[in-house]
């Protein structure tokens, strides 16, 4: 497990999810002042989806690169190590979703941890089927399109830009069904053991 | 006498009829070229302009480098990771900025194509087609390349998943964030001016030249970058240290030059260009609004005589006051709008004060003689009388009183 964890920078991504999660909670509240003369398809975006969105690099980072790689020849399960490293890579936020419970600020805990859920399964999601560059340019590809064209003229947000959105029950859910569906599909597809595969022939 | 080795003089193999190492399609360029132009269209679409004004068409079209200058970015940090992986590998007899170039040709006709594809989409929707100017046009031009260079830069010297953050997200934020920046100059040098244009403005050349200035700064700074990374190392190593201080000083003086600039990124319009119908003068691209003000110039012309009060003869209105005309006009199509702000405006006007609003009392005197004003008017809906006071209100009995006591601003 040590040396797994190593191989996928595990201590490098924790610090770097510390980082944006003191990031973020040190700015809740502020928005990027993105221009606003556009028929309200575009206001300002809160500062956190911006942060949140860096989980994908992190994702492509750890979860991809030579270790995935030299991986896909393993003949044992992966399943553990990887939820180990998806617990090490979400224990900042969980962090910060509990302290901010406990602060009574519920409602930017639940934000941020529904931002960093979809951005984190969305990333493993287009990492198993595309690659690196896909699973950190497409997240940051709509998080542009969801700051700059998601917005209602009454200052709601689209339907499909929900991120924008205060969280409700409902987009956490969504949320974690992304990140469920990333952890599943990686599984499935990004770490069939060399037996299975043999088997299958 | 040595003879040169193999690899030297061996001619690159040639295929006939297609590229050697692949298809243009396959290019990232052309992979994100559609969804590129349809983003942008869509945020040009969903920009408020003032309608029928082709620098403020232009305007929005630059706004729209929010979305292209990212992805151009993208795009030439994905080829420029090829380029990196493979420099060194193979013989090549070109000089470095050649292969470059090459490499970022089909992401600098993408850029391009989607900007001037724009421009004529957001043109041809005017009336009247017109040219807005070559600044906006340039400006647009090297947005395109400065991104373009600035993304190869970055996966030249980061790592991969590093350098395509980075080719993303700094675009993004340096073409959208400074737009809620102060000091208010700050707004206006990074390629896309914020907020132009009304019809009675024009872009100030100083947002040209201090966006020149910084775009043209990271285009020569990343060009350095390039250089230092794919030339070869004993090959003039100073040259690109000398250029990036030379870059960054130019740039700076470019940039000292917007930093007189306010909110705004225009100076006003010659009154040259104004078209004069009557006693109405009104800029070319308002024309629709020139039977309101025409109305309601004349309705309120005879609510002001009504009140004993004198206009001079031949008076003509303008949406500026050059030429001793009054500057009254509006770009709203209906009378009630135009006589609402006729009569708010005419007092003001005919005194000079119209950018005076220091002095408490004098503001109370004028806003007493613009109720009186509408009190005479007639209005399609009853609340289009915007002007109130606190009691007493005035009667028309006060009114050359009133207008004895505002004076005259500025005298």
């Amino acid at each position: 497990m040590k040396l797994f964890l190593r191989a996928h920078h595990a201590s490098a991504v924790i610090a770097a999810g510390v980082g944006l999660m003191i990031a973020a909670w040190w700015l809740a509240g502020s928005t990027l002042p993105v221009p606003q003369l556009m028929q309200g398809r575009a206001a300002p975006v809160a500062v956190e989806m911006l942060l949140t969105v860096l989980y994908a690099p992190l994702i492509a980072y750890s979860f991809g690169g030579v270790a995935l790689r030299v991986e896909h020849g393993t003949r044992r399960s992966l399943l553990g190590p990887d939820l180990c490293l998806i617990a090490v890579v979400g224990a900042p936020v969980l962090a910060v979703v509990v302290l901010a419970a406990a602060n009574g600020d519920g409602g930017f805990g639940a934000t941020i941890g529904r931002d960093a859920m979809a951005f984190i399964g969305g990333a493993l999601l287009l990492l198993t089927a595309f690659g690196e560059s896909t699973a950190v340019a497409g997240p940051v590809l709509y998080f542009f399109v969801v700051s700059l064209l998601g917005s209602q003229p009454d200052g709601s947000a689209q339907w499909w830009a929900v991120l924008r959105a205060p969280a409700t029950p409902a987009t956490v859910a969504a949320a974690f069904v992304v990140l469920a569906a990333g952890v599943v599909i990686f599984h499935l597809r990004a770490r069939q053991t060399a037996g299975e595969r043999v088997s299958r022939v | 006498m040595t003879a040169s080795p193999a690899y030297a003089t061996a001619q690159p193999v040639r295929f006939p009829n297609r590229r050697a190492d692949r298809s243009y399609l396959r290019t990232p360029a052309v992979l994100f070229a559609i969804p590129c132009a349809v983003l942008a269209q869509l945020f040009l679409s969903a920009n408020t302009t003032t309608p029928n004004y082709a620098l403020a068409q232009a305007a929005a079209v630059t706004a729209t480098m929010a979305i292209v200058g990212p992805i151009v970015a993208l795009c030439a940090a994905w080829e420029a990771f090829t380029l990196r992986s493979l420099w060194g590998r193979l013989t090549v007899s070109r000089s470095w900025w050649r292969v470059l170039v090459q490499r970022l040709t089909p992401v600098l006709a993408v850029g391009v194509l989607v900007q001037a594809m724009l421009y004529v989409v957001a043109l041809l929707q005017l009336p009247d087609p017109a040219w807005p100017g070559w600044q906006l046009p340039f400006l647009s031009l090297l947005g395109v390349v400065a991104w373009t260079f600035f993304g190869a830069a970055t996966a030249l010297v980061l790592g991969r998943l590093l350098a395509m953050t980075v080719a993303l997200l700094v675009p993004y934020l340096a073409l959208t964030l400074p737009a809620g920046w102060q000091p208010f100059w700050l707004r206006h040098v990074n390629g896309s001016p914020f907020d132009c244009c009304s019809t009675s403005d024009v872009l100030d050349p100083r947002v040209t030249i201090g966006s020149a200035g910084v775009l043209g700064t990271i285009l020569l700074l990343s060009l350095c970058v390039a250089r230092v990374r794919l030339a070869p190392s004993q090959h003039r190593p100073w040259l690109a240290a000398a250029v990036a201080v030379a870059a960054l000083i130019a740039g700076g003086a470019c940039v000292s030059a917007a930093t007189g600039l306010g909110a705004m990124p225009t100076k006003p319009r010659s009154a040259d260009a104004l078209v004069c119908r009557e006693d109405v003068c009104l800029w070319p691209e308002d024309g629709e609004a020139l039977a309101a003000n025409r109305d309601g110039w004349a309705a309120v012309r005879e609510a002001w005589r009504g009140l004993g009060l004198t206009v001079p003869e031949n008076a003509r209105i303008a949406p500026v006051s050059a030429g001793g005309r009054l500057a009254l006009t509006t770009t709203a199509t209906d009378v009630d709008s135009a006589k609402t702000t006729m009569a708010q405006l005419l007092p003001r006007a005919l005194t000079g004060c119209l950018g005076d609003f220091d002095d408490p009392a004098r503001n109370d005197k004028f806003d007493r003689l613009s109720v009186l004003l509408a009190s005479r008017l007639t209005f399609a809906d009853p609340e289009a009388r915007a002007v109130t006071v606190p009691d007493p209100q005035p009667v028309p009995a006060d009114a050359e009183s009133l207008w004895r006591a505002v004076g005259r601003c500025g005298s």
